[in-house]
């Protein structure tokens, strides 16, 4: 059966569970992108696109990235994912540097924000945050990195 | 349908006692402008002030900017916000040329947009040259950020039309007017001239980066054919708050440069057919249905070519290429219009997607290319932001309260409708 998974180093993703989809935890943007990109050589096919909405590139530290679990190579997939990494590799060297700003500057909840509210494009309805606010606020808002 | 563009040329704004315009000088009661424009209790606190070109002042950061314009019926401009969602698109449309109202807002910590009046900034903003009405408005504390960003989006529509009416007793300087041909009559010209269509990318990935067709939320649609008078007219409203060197701000829509480029040279280069607009969602299966529509309704309508701009990078590079190749596939000419996330130096690979039938580009400037701003007399905004990007990332506050930011922070700096300065040339 198909499995939509994601791939996440968003905190306020850290407390959700469900049955629906599977979450996988990862530490940096940098391992977000490269266990995307294993998963898509197992024959996962992305869901949404590895790449954030119009944010300078690699500006937000936190990504999200949804899959479906699949039988063959998406050669489409693997493409995207790529590039993404090509482009992590371009922009991506600051990273550290960036995010330890981000928090500083008391960011990290905007930022992860942003992403919940893409991924959240990805769920089924019922796990639609935006709308969910038992949630958001009380689950997800704990874990959001807010100082 | 025929749209009449009166324009009244502005040389100066000021606040008075009353609303009025002579000799040049539109004079606007500040009082009564912000108790009209007020529209929600979460509102805390609302300031307006005018800048002119020249003055030694920043604004930052600018959340929307909007051109004062009205029906001279009083109904349609910005249908589904303000006007009736029927009138939009003909009759006559009244325009304060040469001013706008910017709005400022601090809807997320990592906001940029900056609007410097004076010295090299202003070389890379259009709106260093319009006379602007400033807005800075705040919010109650705990307001959600989607909530903020339509109080603040809301406010500029009302701020426009309310500064344009009190153009409605002027007699306009000039008007343009605009007769865009219907599809069957762009269709049955007797000419060898190709047909062109004109496909319209809407930025529209959810919280501040959205964009409004008709007060309908851009990625709730398919693509769908649009006037270009109703365009004019307010029908495409910015919700986008985060990119600021190329997000579509309601100015610009107003005044799409694509589109009346479009028109002044229809039936003489060729015959200017349809726009047709589009989103950039974040799902890719969003992005694949979106893109097989407005390709096959290109071939439905029977285009040789077309204009294709995006708005914003990244994740919409994917749907600016989805749509050239399968335009391209069905036989059908694109010319891409882009910025380019070049590197500092420019020598990277400029955007996150390629194809091979991308084989012809316009560039709208390199977003990562590094400026000085001086410091400037008075900043206009929020200080909370004015703290971040001051001392926000990599040294970029320089002693003498200069800033050194790349291109990116700056308004509409590298605009992918091509309302910028900036290109490239080949040596």
């Amino acid at each position: 059966m198909e499995e939509l998974i994601i791939v996440t180093n968003n905190p306020r993703l850290q407390a959700v569970e469900n049955r629906d989809f599977r979450i996988e935890r990862m530490a940096s943007l940098q391992q977000v992108l490269q266990r995307s990109r294993d998963l898509v050589h197992q024959g996962a096919k992305l869901v949404s696109h590895p790449l954030a909405g119009s944010l300078k590139p690699w500006q937000n530290p936190y990504r999200s990235i949804g899959l479906k679990s699949g039988e063959e190579l998406d050669f489409s997939s693997l493409k995207i994912m790529e590039n993404a990494l090509e482009k992590y590799r371009i922009f991506g060297r600051k990273q550290d540097v960036l995010k330890r700003q981000a928090d500083q500057m008391k960011l990290a909840e905007d930022f992860s924000r942003i992403d919940l509210e893409l991924i959240t494009n990805v769920l089924p309805e019922k796990h639609s945050f935006k709308k969910n606010n038992a949630v958001r606020g009380e689950k997800i808002e704990a874990g959001s990195g807010k100082n | 349908m025929k749209l009449d563009l009166e324009r009244i040329e502005v040389d100066r704004v000021v606040f008075g006692q009353e609303n009025s315009f002579a000799d040049g000088v539109l004079t606007i009661d500040k009082e009564d402008l912000l108790e009209n424009i007020r529209h929600d209790h979460r509102i805390t606190s609302l300031e307006a002030e005018i800048v002119h070109p020249g003055e030694k002042v920043r604004i930052m950061p600018v959340k929307d900017v909007v051109e004062p314009r009205i029906k001279v019926d009083k109904n349609g401009m910005f249908p589904g916000f303000i006007g009736k969602e029927s009138q939009a698109g003909a009759g006559k449309t009244r325009v304060f040329s040469g001013t706008a109202v910017v709005t400022t807002g601090n809807v997320v910590g990592f906001q940029e947009g900056i609007i410097d009046m004076s010295g090299p900034g202003a070389d890379y903003t259009p709106f260093s040259q319009t006379i602007n009405v400033v807005l800075t408005c705040e919010v109650e504390e705990g307001t959600e950020e989607h909530i903020h960003e339509e109080i603040l989006r809301i406010l500029g529509l009302k701020a426009a039309h309310y500064i344009a009416e009190i153009g409605l007793d002027v007699e306009p300087d000039k008007t343009e007017s605009f007769d865009f041909k219907s599809i069957a009559q762009a269709r049955n010209e007797n000419n060898d001239l190709p047909l062109v269509g004109y496909i319209y990318m809407l930025q529209s990935q959810g919280l501040l980066h959205d964009t409004y067709v008709y007060g309908v939320d851009a990625k709730e649609i398919l693509p769908t054919l649009i006037s270009p008078a109703k365009v004019m007219d307010g029908a495409i409203v910015s919700g986008n708050c985060v990119s600021a060197c190329d997000k579509n701000s309601t100015y610009l829509h107003q005044n799409n440069p694509v589109i009346e480029e479009l028109y002044q040279r229809d039936g003489q280069d060729y015959n200017f057919v349809a726009t047709i607009i589009t989103n950039e969602n974040v799902t890719l299966g969003d992005k694949e249905r979106s893109s097989t529509m407005v390709a096959e309704m290109a071939e439905s309508l029977g285009l040789d070519a077309v204009i294709i701009n995006e708005e914003g990078f990244g994740n919409p590079d994917t749907d600016l290429i989805l749509n050239c190749k399968k335009l391209e596939q069905k036989g059908i000419k694109t010319v891409l219009i882009t910025d380019e996330y070049a590197g500092r130096d420019g020598s990277s690979q400029s955007l996150a997607d390629a194809a091979v039938e991308a084989d012809a580009v316009v560039t709208s400037g390199n977003a990562n290319e590094v400026i000085e701003l001086p410091a400037m007399e008075r900043v206009i905004g929020h200080d909370r932001y004015a703290d971040n990007i001051a001392g926000g990332f990599e040294g970029s506050l320089q002693e003498d309260g200069s800033i050194r930011v790349e291109l990116q922070a700056i308004t509409g700096s590298t605009d992918q409708m091509g309302y910028t300065k900036l290109s490239a040339k080949g040596y």
